[in-house]
């Protein structure tokens, strides 16, 4: 299974439309807490390249923001 | 053909769906996404009934509210253009699909103004932000600046301060504006510093934000933030239909909300009338629709 990681703020509608959207393709997904993982959050925007939430990661790559087509070619 | 499309998603729209739908109109509403700019707003403090609630869980009760009712709802999706033809209206969507019906509201709100500086295109997204509720803990314990210091400005620095280590806020005016609660609680806040008289003139960094140059009494300064959120005002999501406008791009309507065109109808933060307050654009969507529903007799 592929290691789906997103990294989210209480107050994004972004990152709800990614988790639904992983809920519905039935996407294993860790969420975490920018709030409560600073380190971790410092050292997946500076792989995604930019400072938005969401953060989402998968595999060796991240990205920033809730791209359906970005994470279906990084699924395949 | 239904009675009537709706274009947008935020409060003025869902507004205008619920009453629409309850005169037993057939209703189609097009949005990019349901709860529009409210989605990026953290507390709402000043909407009846509601002592305090985030933006996010606002959108989700109105949205609730919205779907109980028989209305076609067609979200992910951008408008290209709103246009009446002798008696029906045709809205175009990005896709290319068409849309008829008798009658129109264009609630589709508006967006946050850019300052059109150097280094703002630059850095968007790499320190800049346009949406402080959804990008602040990338500032926990930075210094940041919040430009502008109006309702939205002072918001957002009050929001940040819980966040950031300092917060600036540079307002090109001679005092804060907006809410009197709001710029009372800014002024108590220990970690918000207020710079007024201050217009930005650039955005600095390396790979990603390091600071802004801003000039105050004829002297040109550096400030040395990590983050910078720009709180400047809004610009109306007009640009789809070709109904008058006033110079600020905002549709001109009468008291009923009817625009130049007499089958097409504007309401909440893309008209002309009023404040950018939720209340007023929910009410201004129910005005609308009453009215279509008149028309349409």
């Amino acid at each position: 299974m592929t290691k789906v990681k997103i990294y989210t703020t209480p107050i994004c509608l972004e990152c709800e439309k990614a988790k639904k959207y992983f809920k519905e393709n039935n996407i294993e997904y860790e969420e975490i807490d920018t709030f409560e993982n600073k380190e971790a959050t410092e050292k997946a925007f500076k792989k995604a390249g930019q400072k938005r939430i969401p953060i989402i990661e998968i595999r060796d790559k991240a990205f920033s923001g809730f791209d359906k087509k970005k994470i279906e070619k990084q699924l395949k | 053909m239904k009675d009537l499309t709706i274009i947008g998603g935020g409060p003025a729209a869902i507004t205008a769906a619920i009453y629409a739908a309850r005169a037993k109109m057939t209703i189609t509403l097009v949005t990019e996404e349901l709860g529009g700019y409210l989605t990026k707003t953290d507390k709402i403090e000043n909407y009846p009934g509601f002592k305090t609630i985030t933006g996010l869980e606002l959108t989700k009760a109105l949205e609730e509210h919205l779907k109980s009712y028989d209305v076609e709802i067609i979200e992910d999706e951008t408008v290209k253009t709103v246009k009446q033809e002798n008696n029906e209206v045709i809205t175009e969507l990005e896709n290319g699909q068409i849309l008829k019906s008798k009658i129109a509201i264009i609630a589709t709100g508006s967006k946050r103004k850019k300052l059109g500086i150097k280094g703002e295109q630059e850095f968007a997204n790499k320190g800049i932000t346009y949406c402080a509720v959804c990008d602040g803990s990338l500032f926990q314990d930075q210094e940041v600046a919040v430009i502008g210091g109006s309702y939205a400005g002072t918001k957002s620095a009050m929001y940040l301060s819980k966040i950031a280590k300092k917060v600036y806020i540079i307002e090109i005016q001679n005092e804060l504006s907006g809410e009197e609660l709001l710029i009372e609680q800014v002024k108590k806040t220990e970690n918000i510093e207020v710079i007024t008289g201050a217009k930005t003139l650039e955005i600095y960094g390396d790979e990603y934000v390091k600071g802004l140059k801003y000039e105050t009494n004829n002297e040109t300064k550096n400030l040395e933030v990590q983050g910078i959120s720009i709180e400047i005002g809004l610009i109306p999501n007009s640009e789809i239909t070709n109904v008058e406008k006033n110079k600020e791009g905002k549709i001109i309507v009468t008291d009923d909300m009817k625009t130049s065109s007499n089958k097409i109808f504007a309401a909440g933060d893309v008209n002309n009338k009023g404040k950018e307050q939720i209340i007023i654009a929910a009410a201004q969507g129910c005005i609308a629709a009453l009215k279509t529903k008149e028309e349409l007799k």
